[in-house]
């Protein structure tokens, strides 16, 4: 795919015509300095592999953090009518319901700063990390179904954090239709031990401060402010997770072969959403969702027992959750067909704001999220009542050596991008460039000296995770606030992190 | 001097190899090799242990991902590490092939074996296996 492939809509908006399989257009927000780096890889192929999905809904969208993936590009979001569509564990990923949740601590900078490596160093003790990192939590039998079954809750109800916790998790920390009975033994064995824990890759506990308010309300309803410290946890379901997607791939590929559903890439193996494969894979990735959803409760107090050790009791019990966003699931919502959206505004039938004179009418449809993020507006009755006023907060880590974002969802989100925004920074050199980057160099000097203390589980992992190896994240939240999908809230600058 | 021949794959987020050896068992246990090297690139592996590796797939691309799968999925749950492979059977058919093997390795030891990373996953994504220049191809993508 080259250059001439992409026709601009406006402002940050390419779209890919439809052509040999491909059932709707693609449609990709980037500025045009960010073009040069998509078409490098295969990423906008793979935007357009994800179009000739049966029943695939308006567009297959990409966010701006758009990299190559497999299946799925990350950054990829795509909707499904529920009689004619498909769910592809392609569309989800492997690592079910990798999330990340921002908690505030009552502190601030000039409290935490003369203790920032002794935290950095109870953060890497209390919460296991690194690859196969295992921890001292080991759930079997029914008490396992469990945490399948009820997510977040699980852990809550065994006193690992509290019930406001839930109520600021997207789904409150628990996503219906899971069935304990579809994951294997094979995927139970390897999540029996890993509850709690953080992994490896690009997952991370990061101590930051707020640096910059944009919106005085929104940080108001957040509790957050200057100055204040913050903690973001990335993290997903582990090894169970992974095991899940696994096995559901050969059930879909058999699937997609027995339903007659020509596949661009083996990776969007799929089956009719109302299908016994299809409804099968669904019990079981909602598994995975809660038990991703257990694992961050059960992370996040660690991290309040790490601040409590370092920082005193009353540290860690004030450590609340600010909010919790999924971006690896596939789940039904009600949107709006974003085609039929494009082709009323140029009709006149909607005004430019995004308010609805005639809105079309939405439709149950199961939502892919492949590295994307959930952001629905103001007044959306799934954003928890603390929010609904000022809309949803989106999450968005940069990498580890500048900034993070929150953000909220705006309108323009429901009606181009099934509700949704981007998840991240977004990689921009392979991991072998990245350690080819770092030879030679001290990492974690040159961190110390930029202000951030850094910790990993694993070795290799600073250097594949350098702040070079990843897009400049201001450039994707300026993406996507340009478009309109979200608005931003407040940054953060890291002070101390750990990483997998 | 090796049989086999190995370029990495500079993918955005993950890793892979194009690999390709002389005959076709050779090419599965040298990619088993080769993955066991993207994990954990140095590192003595003994042959303390043996667990047998069966798998299936619906032409020798699958069979190669699931060959691999089964072995990834194998050491992630019993937190072992395999560095040996040998391939007992290998049928193939139009419609369905199947694999026949073993993998010998030793409980891993963070302490003596330098894991890198963490491999999630074997992908589908761009797999392939071919015949080339009188021997075999294989395109392997792993999730990282």
């Amino acid at each position: 795919m080259d250059r001439r492939d992409l026709h601009r809509i406006g402002g940050v908006l390419w779209e890919i015509a439809p052509s040999g399989g491909m059932r709707v257009p693609g449609r990709v927000y980037a500025t045009p300095e960010m073009l040069s780096d998509l078409l490098a890889d295969n990423a906008l192929v793979q935007v357009a592999n994800v179009a000739h999905l049966p029943g695939i809904v308006g567009y297959s969208c990409a966010m701006p953090d758009i990299h190559w993936g497999y299946g799925f590009p990350i950054g990829g979001v795509a909707a499904f009518d529920p009689a004619e569509g498909v769910i592809s564990p392609g569309g989800v990923g492997y690592d079910i319901n990798c999330g990340v949740r921002l908690l505030r601590a009552d502190l601030t900078r000039d409290d935490v700063l003369p203790r920032i490596e002794p935290l950095v160093r109870a953060l890497l003790k209390h919460v296991p990390s690194g690859v196969g990192s295992s921890g001292p939590l080991r759930v079997t039998g029914e008490e396992f179904d469990r945490v399948l079954v009820e997510g977040a809750s699980w852990a809550v109800a065994r006193g690992f954090g509290t019930p406001r916790d839930l109520e600021l998790l997207e789904e409150n920390g628990c996503l219906p239709g899971a069935d304990p009975a579809r994951p294997g033994q094979r995927a139970r064995q390897r999540g029996r031990d890993q509850l709690g824990t953080l992994g490896s890759g690009n997952h991370f506990v990061e101590i930051g401060v707020v640096d910059e308010v944009y919106d005085a309300e929104a940080v108001g309803a957040m509790g957050i402010e200057t100055d204040q410290v913050t903690v973001m946890i990335h993290s997903g379901s582990r090894g169970f997770g992974h095991q899940v997607c696994d096995d559901s791939l050969r059930i879909m590929l058999d699937a997609s072969r027995r339903y007659g559903i020509a596949l661009p890439d083996r990776q969007l193996c799929c089956a009719p959403l109302a299908s016994p494969e299809g409804r099968g894979y669904f019990g079981a990735m909602a598994a995975a969702v809660n038990y991703a959803f257990a694992n961050r409760q059960l992370i996040a107090a660690r991290v309040r027992q790490a601040f409590a050790e370092v920082l005193g009791a009353a540290s860690g019990e004030a450590v609340e959750t600010v909010y919790e966003v999924a971006h690896n699931i596939a789940k039904w919502e009600w949107h709006v067909d974003p085609a039929a959206v494009a082709a009323a505004e140029a009709k006149g039938a909607l005004n430019g704001t995004g308010t609805r004179a005639r809105p079309p009418k939405p439709r149950r449809l199961c939502v892919h999220r492949k590295g994307a993020t959930r952001a629905f507006p103001p007044g959306h009755p799934e954003v928890p009542a603390r929010y609904r006023a000022v809309g949803q907060p989106v999450l968005i880590p940069g990498d580890m050596g500048r900034c993070s974002y929150v953000l909220v969802g705006r309108e323009r989100a429901m009606l181009e991008t099934f509700g949704s925004a981007c998840h991240g920074a977004g990689r921009l050199l392979s991991r072998k460039a990245a350690e080819r980057l770092a030879r030679d160099r001290d990492l974690v000097g040159e961190m110390r000296r930029r202000g951030v203390v850094v910790m990993a589980g694993s070795r290799g992992t600073i250097a594949e995770e350098m702040p070079e190896a990843y897009k400049d994240v201001s450039t994707v939240v300026e993406a996507v606030v340009t478009a309109g999908l979200a608005a931003k809230v407040a940054r953060m600058r890291p002070l101390g992190v750990i990483k997998g | 001097m090796s049989d086999v021949t190995v370029d990495s794959i500079d993918h955005a987020g993950d890793a892979g190899f194009v690999l390709t050896a002389p005959t076709l068992t050779r090419l599965f246990t040298a990619c088993a090799e080769e993955m066991t090297r993207l994990a954990c690139p140095a590192g003595e592996v003994r042959r303390a242990l043996a667990r047998p590796i069966e798998a299936e797939g619906f032409d020798l691309t699958e069979l190669l991902v699931n060959w691999l799968s089964e072995i990834n999925g194998l050491a992630n749950a019993h937190r072992e590490l395999y560095g040996h492979f040998c391939v007992d059977d290998l049928s193939r058919a139009d419609r369905g092939c199947s694999i026949r093997g073993h993998a010998d390795g030793e409980p891993l030891d963070l302490a003596r074996h330098c894991v890198a990373r963490e491999i999630k996953a074997v992908t589908f994504h761009e797999a392939e296996v071919r015949e080339a220049d009188g021997g075999w191809s294989a395109r392997v993508i792993f999730d990282l």
